[in-house]
Order: structure tokens, then C-alpha cells, then sequence
């Protein structure tokens, strides 16, 4: 039960947090970096 | 394992950084979903071994579609092409991976109930290597996967500067807490 909630927490929070991040910047860096 | 799955999703945005958190974290834990969905119709179910005092790992999972191989091959490929619709075929492999990476795992720690095919037809034996008899070396496992995950997630973000960086150290702990706090609470039985 307790489990359930903590992962719908997890989803939804740490999927915000991430969507805030310029992943496509990241992206760029190590396309060049490779 | 539960928070073993999660921990390997967040560690995957090492090197698929385009993947959204979510999408990795969701596919991570896809077969359990649909586990969850089947057992509301009563064709999957699982049941802990002592119900009086259920503990961590102590339970055995009739999961005869979705923890299959070869059901869970098949899962993992059609949710790969369905993301690779959204994420392009990179993205699509890397989401079907993860998905299928849910029944290796699994395999590791569960005894043995895992069946080959679905629907497990003529009795074939079922695989789990059952390292939940060893629910130590098991949950050292899945801390190990979960705080891996969190490092990985963070070094994933190096190249990021100013603002950006502030904000993915937020997500790192943010991630690395939620995901030690569903270990504890699911190896603590509660």
C-alpha cells in the first residue's frame, strides 16, 4: 500500500523535477564528446 | 525487488538522456501494471508465503503472462515500438530493454516461479534463481541498484551549468530519497 503510493510519488516528482532538465543540451554534449 | 527496478531505470538516463525519467521508471516497473491489471481479473495473483507476518521477499507470484519469458519478451517488444513512435527506434529499444530488464531482475531473486512460456502449457519448469532465500544479499542487491541508480542518474547531468545545475542536483537527491525510502519501506514490510 505504503509501496503504491511512493512509487506514484516517485513517477510524478522526479518526472517534474527531470522534465526541468535540458536533457537535449546533455544530448548535444555527448554526441560531440563520442 | 521493487525499488531494484527503479534504481536500474534511473541509471539508464546515463546513456539515453533524451528519454523522459518517467518513461524509463514506468517501463522499469510495465510488467508489474499489467500484473496488476490481470490479477483484477483473477489470471494472475501472488500471495505471501506466511500471511500472518508478511516479509520481504516471502512471496510467491503466479504470474503466468506477464512474468513469463517469453510473455515478458513480448511485452518488452511492443511497448518498445509503441515508444518508438514517441522516442524514435533508439529511444524504443532503450524503453524495451528496460521493460524486459523487470523479468531478468526477477529472475535473480524470485524462486522458482518464473514460467517459459505463457500460460506455462505442458508444466515446464518454472526458473528463479531464489535469492530471496538470502533476503540480506537481496535487499544489499537492491540498495546497491538503488543508490547506483541515483549516482548514475546525477553523473548524467555533469555537462549541465548554472540554474540547470542547482536543479539536477535537486532531482538527483530528490530521486535517490524517494528511492530509499520505497527500499526501506518494502524490505521493512510495511
Amino acid at each position: 500500500m505504503y509501496s503504491m503510493l511512493i512509487i506514484l510519488i516517485l513517477l510524478v516528482v522526479a518526472g517534474w523535477l527531470d522534465s526541468r532538465l535540458d536533457w537535449e543540451e546533455i544530448h548535444q554534449e555527448k554526441e560531440k564528446s563520442s | 525487488m521493487i525499488t531494484g527496478h527503479f534504481g536500474l531505470a534511473a541509471g539508464v538516463k546515463k546513456i539515453a538522456p533524451r528519454l523522459p525519467l518517467w518513461s524509463l521508471l514506468l517501463a522499469a516497473f510495465w510488467l508489474d501494471v499489467i500484473f496488476t491489471v490481470l490479477s483484477m481479473f483473477g489470471l494472475e495473483s501472488f500471495a505471501p508465503m506466511n500471511p500472518a507476518n508478511p516479509t520481504y521477499g516471502e512471496v510467491i507470484i503466479h504470474a503466468p503472462y506477464t512474468h513469463s519469458l517469453v510473455g515478458a519478451l513480448l511485452i518488452a517488444a511492443l511497448t518498445g515500438w509503441l515508444a518508438s513512435l514517441c522516442w524514435k527506434k533508439e529511444g524504443g529499444m532503450v524503453v524495451g530493454a528496460v521493460v524486459f530488464s523487470h523479468w531478468i531482475l526477477d529472475l535473480l531473486v524470485h524462486r522458482p516461479d518464473l514460467p517459459l512460456l505463457p500460460g506455462n502449457p505442458g508444466n515446464l519448469p518454472l526458473l528463479g534463481f531464489g535469492l530471496w532465500e538470502y533476503p540480506v544479499a537481496s535487499a544489499i542487491i537492491e540498495l546497491t541498484l538503488a543508490l547506483g541508480g541515483a549516482y548514475f542518474y546525477y553523473r548524467s547531468t555533469v555537462e549541465l551549468k548554472s540554474v540547470q545545475r542547482s536543479r539536477a542536483l535537486t532531482a538527483s537527491v530528490v530521486t535517490g530519497a524517494l528511492l530509499l525510502l520505497l527500499f526501506v519501506v518494502n524490505v521493512g514490510g510495511l
